[in-house]
């Protein structure tokens, strides 16, 4: 039956949506991937550039659907330009000629690979390499082969497959279904290094699959979150069963090149449009415009910062400074509750990056102004909402507050995500804001969970760890606080991999809200703003 | 098998949990007690405000009830709902009951537990209020000051009321209480 919807899935992918699960067969053939064009048609008909196992250059070119003589005309030139123009990439020798491919999701007619056989003999003449075909049957025996013996076996695993990949792809991805279900097909124990490889590789599979329908309803961001779920999870069977990176880092990385190519298509979406409004107008504008907008640019400014890192001579884009500036200057922002605070953490990080620290600064006040104001013990109301209820949560409890999954609770008194708003502001040496709310912070409890294992920190829930809830000590001492933000942070059980790769922790703080705590802060913060002290 | 109804049934379910949980929280001092759930772990590790650490477990609390077939067929949902309204008083006595032991570990590890011999228990109160922070509010009265007392000693508490010599040591007492408080609030700022 999974094969049916592999097929299926295969069927209905484009080029991009296929092109990383490509790289994941090639990889398990042996081939190393050097390099996997981005954002539109391949460099020079190359979308992908790899050497195989006895280290010769291939490139690839990938089609979608049928190829007839028709097809094959429209793309000649694209073909001409795989097979003629040498790769140029620092692993490879220009001089050497490499091998070309040309796959495609559909078939490629009889007359096609005539043409085609035809074209190899030229080449075989002139001691080039031939063009190999790979048509759709071929590609779909592959993939169910590579993934044979891993895919979900058990009757629930696979109802929360089909579940996921009939999901509504509109709608925001359901993280904790979705990270279970993850968590079920790859943290099972194997017993060789290799077995976990290709457990890891096909569980990326596995996760394009079932983000299938937000993928084909371009929902970026529920994409997104989906992929660095399934980062995490690598990130925990690596440090679980304390693998070497050969047997994860390759399907990692291309789970961060489609996380990457996906922020960047948001971009390019958002950078279009004049305003966030999306869907179905009833229902929309208002508080879920404002919620709206603060995510999408919460992503973005994590993009942009995340871009710096790939690429240090990376100038941030003022059009992402402008459309922050925008909203916070039309009041088309919102704050829904803890799960909110990566966010605007994220905002606050880029802004200061971006030289706008008065912006900045703004930002990092309203969310210590916000929960200092609503979650501090005195307050009459129930407070915001701890960062593990999500924003769709919070806003379907806004319409039927009687069917609120936190209604009976109460929330002031305490928080989970304020001591890094106040560690930001005691950084920019803001000692006049922390006077103006110190009274209302004396009110309210910090609260961090801490999991006992520290690959635990991955999962969406563990119960090995403690919920430890602490006061502020006062009076208040602002040479303490000083002090506090000045120490290096307490990585005692913290994730090896989320200090020591700096890609991850911004991402993983946006999807994970409930593990964005002050170590996790500080750790984003030594990446970005190494050379910034107060 | 015969038909079932099984999406009704779950929100009956959830309904009746709804009604046990309002119940519980209607039936003893404990529901006026704000809530809020721990998503993760097993631990608590609560903090005070003057130095003290407690690691917290959670215990179970559970109740049961057996019903006839008989009370189904006859009268549905209403035949559960007669069980619950008792299942909700045994699982709130069950929750006072933790609370107390509760209390009683904490007040005698911070040295807060006062005996009462004998039946006056005036100069209990007046100690041990005096063990304890008290806030006030705006107008200058405690605020969420709470006494939690057995049903016998509720008239011979209120008597107090007319003990003029009483009335005074409590004042007295208020009076310093508020002093200490204003001290504490003063500190509620950022210095150095």
């Amino acid at each position: 039956m999974l094969e049916r919807v592999i097929e299926n899935w295969l069927i209905n992918a484009s080029e991009r949506a296929y092109q990383v699960p490509y790289c994941q067969l090639l990889l398990n053939k042996g081939f190393s991937v050097l390099h996997i064009s981005s954002h539109g048609p391949g460099e020079h008909g190359k979308d992908i550039i790899a050497k195989n196992s006895a280290g010769a250059p291939c490139a690839f070119q990938l089609k979608r659907g049928d190829i007839d003589t028709a097809e094959w005309r429209k793309i000649y030139s694209e073909v001409m330009e795989l097979m003629d123009t040498a790769i140029t990439h620092a692993s490879v020798d220009p001089s050497i000629e490499h091998i070309p491919y040309l796959v495609t999701t559909g078939s490629i007619k009889d007359n096609v690979r005539t043409t085609i056989v035809a074209l190899n003999e030229k080449r075989k003449a002139r001691k080039q390499p031939e063009l190999i075909p790979i048509g759709g049957q071929e590609l779909l025996k592959e993939f169910i082969d590579f993934q044979s013996g891993f895919l979900p076996y058990e009757p629930k695993d696979i109802y929360d497959f089909l579940s996921l990949y009939i999901a509504d792809g509109q709608a925001n991805i359901d993280e904790q279904r979705f990270a279970t279900f993850i968590q079920q097909i790859i943290l099972i124990n194997d017993t060789r290094s290799t077995e976990s490889q290709r457990r890891i590789a096909t569980s990326h599979l596995i996760t394009k699959y079932a983000l299938n329908q937000h993928e084909q309803k371009q929902n970026y961001i529920s994409v997104v979150k989906g992929l660095v779920i399934a980062c995490a999870n690598i990130l925990a069977k690596a440090e679980k069963e304390k693998l070497t990176n050969q047997f994860w880092e390759s399907s990692y990385n291309l789970c961060l090149h489609e996380i990457h190519e996906n922020l960047w298509q948001l971009k390019s979406e958002v950078l279009k449009k004049t305003d966030f409004l999306e869907g179905d107008s009833m229902g929309d504008g208002g508080t879920v415009y404002a919620y709206r907008s603060t995510l999408v640019l919460g992503w973005l400014a994590s993009f942009e910062l995340l871009q710096t890192i790939l690429n240090p001579e990376y100038k941030l884009d003022n059009r992402i400074t402008e459309s922050i500036r925008n909203i916070w200057n039309t009041g088309f922002w919102g704050y829904w509750g803890e799960s909110a605070s990566p966010y605007y953490f994220a905002m606050g990080l880029f802004l200061e990056k971006a030289g706008e620290l008065p912006l900045a600064i703004d930002i990092y006040e309203t969310v210590l102004k916000e929960l200092s104001e609503n979650n501090n013990l005195k307050n009459k109301t129930n407070g915001f909402p701890d960062p593990y209820y999500t924003v769709d949560e919070i806003l379907e409890a806004e319409v039927d507050p009687e069917t609120s999954k936190f209604s009976n609770y109460r929330f002031a008194g305490t928080s989970y995500t304020l001591k890094i708003f106040i560690d930001c502001l005691v950084r920019l040496g803001r000692r006049d804001l922390l006077e103006k709310y110190a009274y209302n912070l004396s009110y309210i409890q910090l609260c961090e969970f801490k999991p006992k294992i520290d690959w635990h920190y991955y999962l969406w829930r563990t119960m090995d760890g403690e919920d430890i809830h602490q006061p502020l000590t006062f009076p208040l001492s602002w040479q303490k606080l000083c002090a506090q933000v000045a120490e290096k942070p307490d990585l005692k059980n913290f994730p090896k991999q989320l200090v020591n790769d700096k890609r991850f922790p911004l991402l993983f703080a946006l999807t994970y809200p409930h593990r964005f705590t002050t170590r996790l802060a500080q750790t984003i913060l030594n990446t970005y703003l190494i050379s910034v002290n107060q | 098998m015969l038909p079932d109804f099984i999406n009704f049934k779950k929100k009956v379910k959830a309904q009746l949990t709804k009604y046990l949980q309002s119940k519980m929280q209607n039936s003893s001092f404990i529901g006026q007690i704000s809530r809020k759930p721990q998503h993760e772990g097993k631990t608590l590790i609560s903090h005070t405000f003057d130095g003290h650490q407690d690691n917290i477990t959670y215990q179970e609390i559970s109740s049961g009830f057996t019903i006839t077939k008989h009370d189904i067929i006859l009268m549905g949902i209403d035949a559960f709902k007669e069980h619950i309204d008792k299942m909700a008083l045994t699982m709130s006595d069950q929750q006072a009951k933790i609370f107390f032991q509760k209390l009683e570990k904490v007040t005698e590890k911070t040295g807060k537990v006062i005996n009462a011999p004998g039946s006056c228990p005036q100069e209990a109160i007046l100690k041990a209020l005096d063990t304890i922070p008290v806030d006030f509010d705006e107008s200058g009265k405690p605020d969420g000051l709470t006494f939690i007392l057995p049903p016998n000693l509720k008239e011979k508490i209120l008597a107090l009321n007319q003990d003029i010599e009483f009335a005074k040591k409590w004042n007295a007492l208020l009076d310093r209480k508020r002093s200490e408080w204003r001290a504490r609030e003063s500190h509620r700022k950022l210095v150095d």
